[in-house]
């Protein structure tokens, strides 16, 4: 679903990449966390994907598809640097993304935000759009809550239609920044097995930032490492857990060294650049 | 907040007034020289006096000049603004010279537009747009600014081109912007046109009130005065109606 070859970016301002001949590699329906110290280098990881930036070496393939890379006809950084984010209506996005913030837009209903997506992409009747919305508004558990404003709406809830404005974009490849990390803790709790239900039901891939440990433990099926920055190569970990989970699950002595070990990495990682400011 | 608290809240400006208006009543009558200091009382008489010719030709010519300078100021403020936030070129050659554009004592300048077009309206409506335009531009264009940099990458990741992120973003993002501008340009449109037409008209309340004053009629002075604030007040609650109409969500 995700390739990464060779890919090498650096931001101009500083001396080394922060991301060097890096290799790695997603299948489909996974889902994986990507774990790291902040200012390691996991957003840009993310920005590269949806186009933000552009690497300067190598390629990154979404379902075979090249996003960014060589080609310049899907280089974002030269539109985006330009201001005018150009892009032709009617392509569907590479990759659906969630940032930490929910980033709804206040002046919008919830409805009308969820449907933002689809109305970017063009070709979808308004009809159409307000059943996918309502459907998605649903599965969310976010069912009458259309017309509301996401000011009446509790963090958590705003997280869940950020989540259904992510899927209507239709993308198959999900990309989730931090997520829950603005929430309150028992929120968190429960966002996290509701995640892992959405998971199972829209069979979708899932890339997930988070610097919990734990929490990428609940979540992945597989977590990726990022023990040093420059970031050359991810170190891939099997989470040895099925499905369903539970909260209990993560007391298990297995899963408790496997947290130890996963904080252990971390707090080894080598961060050989001047810290920044995770974006 | 309903009307109750409205008017409670109130309640102190409108005792300061009050005692403003006392006070004043008080000296005029002291100082008994109604050509210098007409008391409130007979300022109100005077509008009633001179109801006819202020209502039927120098509010409506006043009121033109207004319309057309304020109408003229949205579309060029805007404009600019547009222009300053679609190109950083535009930016550095416009931006510092909109600001040095407040520096020119307008209404030292403005004999001069007299000079230009004679006593017809487009030397006020220049004086107008020259002091109106400014915080409409410099507002929207702080709005423009302030559209978060995480929901433009957001609407790129959702495929947006430069169209829909003007259309669906920044529009409106700048709305309150917008508004806020609004507010601040209605007085000042009222302001340009007296000033325009107090050097040189020959209809509207800023030559009324000029020509009252070399009749030494201090009322009459006062008169035109009194109607163009309420006037600017009236358009700038007009603004906030329509505001509260169009901005129904809370800023974050």
């Amino acid at each position: 679903m995700l390739d990464f070859k060779d890919v090498v970016f650096q931001f101009p301002e500083e001396e080394k990449p922060i991301i060097n001949h890096l290799d790695f590699h997603v299948n489909r329906g996974e889902f994986i966390s990507i774990i790291g110290a902040s200012g390691c280098g996991k957003s840009t990881i993310f920005r590269l994907i949806n186009r933000l930036l552009e690497p300067e070496n190598g390629e990154i393939l979404v379902a075979g598809t090249r996003v960014a890379g060589k080609n310049p006809a899907a280089s974002g950084k030269e539109n985006f640097r330009k201001g005018t984010h150009g892009r032709a209506v009617g392509n569907a996005p590479v990759c659906g993304y969630m940032p930490q913030q929910d980033l709804l837009f206040p002046w919008r209903t919830v409805e009308e935000n969820l449907c933002l997506p689809m109305e970017l992409q063009g070709g979808i009747s308004k009809e159409e759009q307000h059943r996918r919305a309502q459907k998605a508004l649903e599965d969310v558990g976010l069912a009458g809550k259309g017309d509301k404003r996401p000011s009446e709406l509790s963090g958590g809830m705003r997280q869940r239609a950020a989540f259904a404005r992510t899927l209507l974009t239709g993308a198959g490849l999900l990309l989730l920044d931090e997520p829950f990390s603005a929430l309150d803790y028992l929120t968190r709790i429960e966002m996290r097995e509701w995640l892992l239900e959405q998971w199972e039901r829209e069979q979708k891939t899932v890339l997930f930032i988070t610097h919990d440990v734990e929490e990428a433990i609940f979540l992945s099926g597989r977590v990726l490492v990022a023990e040093r920055t420059p970031i050359t190569s991810l170190t891939s970990v099997e989470i040895p857990l099925g499905l369903p989970r539970s909260i209990e699950d993560l007391k298990k002595p297995e899963i408790q060294d496997m947290k130890e070990d996963l904080i252990g990495k971390l707090r080894n990682a080598v961060i050989d650049l001047p810290l920044r400011a995770e974006e | 907040m309903s009307s109750g608290n409205t008017n409670r809240a109130n309640l102190p400006a409108a005792i300061l007034v009050f005692a403003f208006l006392m006070f004043w009543q008080m000296a005029a009558l002291g100082m008994d020289a109604a050509y210098i200091l007409p008391s409130p009382i007979q300022v109100v008489q005077k509008l009633w006096d001179l109801r006819g010719p202020l209502f039927t030709a120098h509010l409506p010519a006043t009121m033109q000049v207004v319309a057309i300078g304020l109408i003229i100021s949205i579309v060029l403020g805007m404009a600019l603004a547009i222009l300053m936030d679609a190109s950083p070129v535009a930016e550095k050659a416009l931006y510092p010279l909109v600001i040095a554009s407040q520096t020119i004592p307008t209404t030292a300048l403005a004999p001069l537009f007299v000079l230009w077009f004679g006593y017809t309206i487009w030397s006020k409506v220049l004086v107008t747009v020259l002091i109106t335009f400014f915080p409409i531009t410099i507002t929207v264009f702080d709005g423009f600014r302030s559209v978060r940099t995480e929901m433009k990458d957001l609407m790129f990741c959702m495929g947006a081109d430069t169209r829909q992120m003007f259309f669906k973003l920044k529009i409106p993002a700048i709305l309150p912007y917008f508004f806020s501008a609004l507010k601040m340009a209605v007085p000042l449109s009222v302001i340009g046109a007296a000033i325009g037409e107090w050097l040189g008209a020959q209809s509207g309340l800023g030559y009324f009130s000029r020509r009252m004053m070399t009749q030494l009629d201090g009322a009459g002075v006062f008169a035109p005065i009194l109607l163009l604030s309420i006037a600017a007040m009236l358009l700038a609650a007009v603004v906030s109606v329509i505001e509260r109409r169009v901005i129904t969500w809370r800023n974050e």
